[in-house]
């Protein structure tokens, strides 16, 4: 891999994106998403659930399928920074800090999506002080507690020394700076070397909450015997997949548009990680391959029915167009066609990131939209109790107000942390750029 | 049409029922948690039996239950309500399950097994189980514990229909129990899978677990929402587990079929039993070798809805 080996600090430097129009314009186009999720949280809150179009037969909707996304994309964002830090993938080094706050930040943004998702948001202290083991509920949160302090100490320490070098100026970065250090201002080379270190051992300790709230998310589909289509050993599996997926696509356009750096030296790193999302999404497929056709094959009715629901049923779109058609085969092409372009592979990565989401949605709701007795759902009339579901127009408001929170929430620490510099002091070596160590 | 308005067009004929069967059906006295089972109690429970349940209901004057002040409600003579109790199924059938209730009470609460039978080939159909049910624990829309199934079968002129209600099955195994994040849900020692409606976080876990759909989520939502005044009826607080829920209290949390324990702790069988038109519904101990379940289940017809499942419902059917 060759990489533009002039990296001066200039170049590394963080800051403010220059303000012009597409910044402006992103800006607004926030602002107006986080002013309607307002009112979506506002009708939530007021009104309980009763705005939200699922109820008691097809149970969770929306909120649910964008939980699971943002929690993919944080355990995904933690597993790159692990993978980059200890197969030391040095000019990937940079995105480290970039990929621990995307996953701290997305942990919080899928965790206020599931509390609001909630129907007694007042109790959920109840999961932390009084839990039951035998809930992988209960032990998905005891991951997320430990992924947080853990990714929150790894990012101090991926940080450090940047910090303590942007302590030394003046404003109100370098203030924040200051509060940040505790005092530890040390830059030569052994104190980084020892950060690095102390990055490496967290980030192997971290692997364990990441894959456990990540794969968990997928048991906690697994394991629930009365829906056929959930009741599958793979889903843990191809959760993990999904996650690198969702989180390499992030973090290709966050290096591709908004890291510092990212015209000289960002390019090749941009690459790599496109090109790990695109591999991973063909891990998902052949997993998702694999599921499908046991499902189908297999002579069991219940099964093949559910299976069938997806790809020929009320969602057949969302599994055919947007999952396959625009969130695989389009940047797999691209990928074949265009596998050395920047540019090309960003947009493909995107794609592939916006085709998780369908993933995420056909995963929660085709899911359940199989009655688990047949008839139940005419031997009652009640517009809760049916199988029809589409979400609320509340529902995508409170969906896009979790989404600004979580870009609200990485763009503050982007603004006040040096995300995107070094931690190495020295520059790294034209041979190690070539293929990592 | 749309939701909300769907809603609506139900909300009249719902309300209405509700109001009607709430009228009819007795919510028992409310013993306390700390006396149950003792000999004192059961002396007294013997002494205010169904009838006088019925009375004080009928009267306004039971404890915990508003009846909006602008509905006046006669006194009904007993002679009335007898039929009201025993006409619809079996004078015999209903008497012996009552006496067996009451024997079953007398043990602790660890020897007894509630158990439900219900005949399909007596069932009709009629939903009155569903309503007395919906009235009993003053469910709210969207919420119903014991909906009835139908299913046709057969190629004309050769056809039958089959009634299937579904409560809550109490299953031995219950597979919403562990699934729950915060234990809101557990196995109560005589056998009913219980929800602390104050620890449930509103999670709805549990009712993807369930195989039977037998959890509902409320909520908030009422019959009157939408006209000009909502009734004082749906205010008032639901009895399960012999205590006086509010209906704040149980707005967005998970809700279901408990065998109506608060009737059973006073003596009373489950509303749907003593509703059932046809009879159709048995109840008692499954403990007791001589009760009456305990004799229908050894009938050779008794079956469990997703017997492979090996949940181990406490509620089988006589097919």
């Amino acid at each position: 891999m060759a990489v533009a080996n002039h990296v001066g600090p200039r170049a590394l430097s963080p800051g403010l994106p220059r303000p012009n129009p597409w910044t402006l314009a992103l800006g607004v186009v926030w602002l107006a998403a986080f002013v309607a999720g307002l009112a979506g949280l506002a009708e939530r809150l007021s009104n309980g659930h009763q705005a939200a179009d699922y109820g008691s037969y097809l149970t969770w909707g929306l909120w649910v399928a964008v939980y699971q996304y943002l929690i993919e994309m944080a355990a995904g964002a933690f597993l790159i920074a692990a993978a980059i830090s200890l197969l030391r993938i040095r000019p990937m080094e940079r995105f480290v800090p970039a990929s621990l706050l995307l996953a701290i930040t997305s942990l919080l943004a899928g965790i206020l999506t599931v509390w609001v998702d909630l129907g007694r948001m007042e109790r959920f202290w109840r999961v932390i002080f009084y839990p039951n083991w035998s809930s992988i509920i209960a032990w998905v949160v005891v991951a997320y507690t430990a992924f947080l302090i853990v990714a929150a100490v790894a990012l101090w320490f991926s940080l450090r020394a940047p910090l303590a070098e942007r302590a030394s100026g003046h404003g109100w970065r370098a203030s924040v700076a200051k509060l940040l250090l505790f005092g530890r201002r040390d830059t030569s080379s052994a104190a980084r070397a020892r950060d690095m270190k102390v990055v490496r051992v967290l980030l192997v300790i971290g692997l364990l909450p990441a894959i456990g709230f990540s794969g968990g998310e997928g048991a906690l589909f697994g394991v629930v015997g009365s829906r056929a289509y959930w009741n599958s050993p793979i889903f843990p599996i191809a959760f993990l997949a999904s996650a690198i997926v969702t989180a390499g696509a992030v973090l290709t356009v966050l290096g591709a548009f908004f890291l510092p750096g990212r015209a000289r030296t960002n390019g090749h790193g941009v690459v790599f990680l496109a090109r790990l999302t695109l591999g991973a999404l063909l891990a998902l497929l052949v997993l998702e391959f694999a599921q499908y056709s046991v499902g189908l094959y297999g002579s069991i009715p219940a099964q093949q029915d559910a299976y069938e629901e997806i790809l020929q049923g009320r969602y057949w779109w969302n599994f055919w167009i947007l999952h396959l058609v625009g969130g695989a085969a389009i940047p797999l092409a691209i990928f074949a066609l265009r596998s050395a372009s920047p540019r090309w592979l960003t947009g493909a990565s995107f794609l592939a990131g916006a085709g998780m989401f369908s993933v995420r949605l056909n995963a929660v709701i085709p899911g359940q939209v199989l009655p688990q007795l047949e008839g139940i759902e005419r031997a009652f009339a009640d517009p809760r109790l049916t199988f029809d579901y589409f979400p609320s127009p509340m529902e995508w408001l409170v969906s896009l107000f979790v989404a600004s929170v979580g870009v609200l929430l990485f763009y503050a620490g982007y603004q006040l942390l040096p995300i995107g510099a070094p931690a190495e002091a020295e520059e790294p070596h034209p041979a190690a750029l070539q293929g990592g160590e | 049409m749309t939701k909300a308005s769907r809603r609506r067009f139900l909300a009249g004929a719902a309300g209405l029922s509700a109001v009607a069967a709430g009228s009819a059906i007795g919510r028992a006295a409310p013993a306390t948690a700390a006396s149950e089972g003792s000999p004192a109690s059961l002396t007294a429970l013997r002494e205010q039996n169904l009838l006088g349940a019925l009375q004080e209901r009928a009267s306004g004057t039971g404890p915990g239950f508003g009846l909006p002040s602008a509905i006046s409600v006669p006194v009904i003579p007993e002679a009335d309500i007898l039929p009201l109790i025993a006409e619809p199924g079996n004078d015999a059938t209903l008497a012996r399950m009552q006496e067996e209730l009451a024997r079953a009470l007398e043990k602790p609460i660890g020897e007894r097994r509630w158990t439900m039978a219900i005949d399909l080939k007596k069932c009709i159909g009629c939903s009155a189980c569903t309503v007395a049910c919906i009235a009993e624990n003053h469910l709210p829309p969207g919420v119903v514990y014991r909906p009835v199934l139908e299913e046709e079968s057969g190629v004309y002129p050769n056809v039958t229909r089959r009634f299937t209600p579904r409560p809550c099955m109490q299953c031995d195994e219950p597979p919403c129990v562990p699934v729950c994040p915060v234990s809101a849900t557990y196995k109560r020692p005589d056998g009913v899978v219980e929800i602390d409606y104050s620890k449930c976080i509103g999670c709805r876990y549990c009712m993807m677990a369930c195989p039977y759909a037998a959890r509902y989520f409320d909520f908030g939502e009422h019959y009157t929402d939408g006209t000009p005044e909502r009734q004082p009826y749906e205010e008032s607080p639901a009895p399960e587990y012999q205590r006086d829920w509010s209906r704040e209290s149980v707005e967005g949390v998970v809700r279901k079929c408990q065998f109506c324990v608060h009737r059973l702790n006073a003596g009373m069988l489950p509303a749907c039993v003593a509703t059932c038109i046809g009879g159709a519904t048995y109840f008692g101990d499954g403990n007791d070798p001589e009760s009456l379940v305990n004799e229908l289940l050894a009938s050779g017809r008794a079956v469990r809805l997703k017997e492979e499942l090996g949940t181990k419902p406490k509620v089988f059917y006589l097919v």
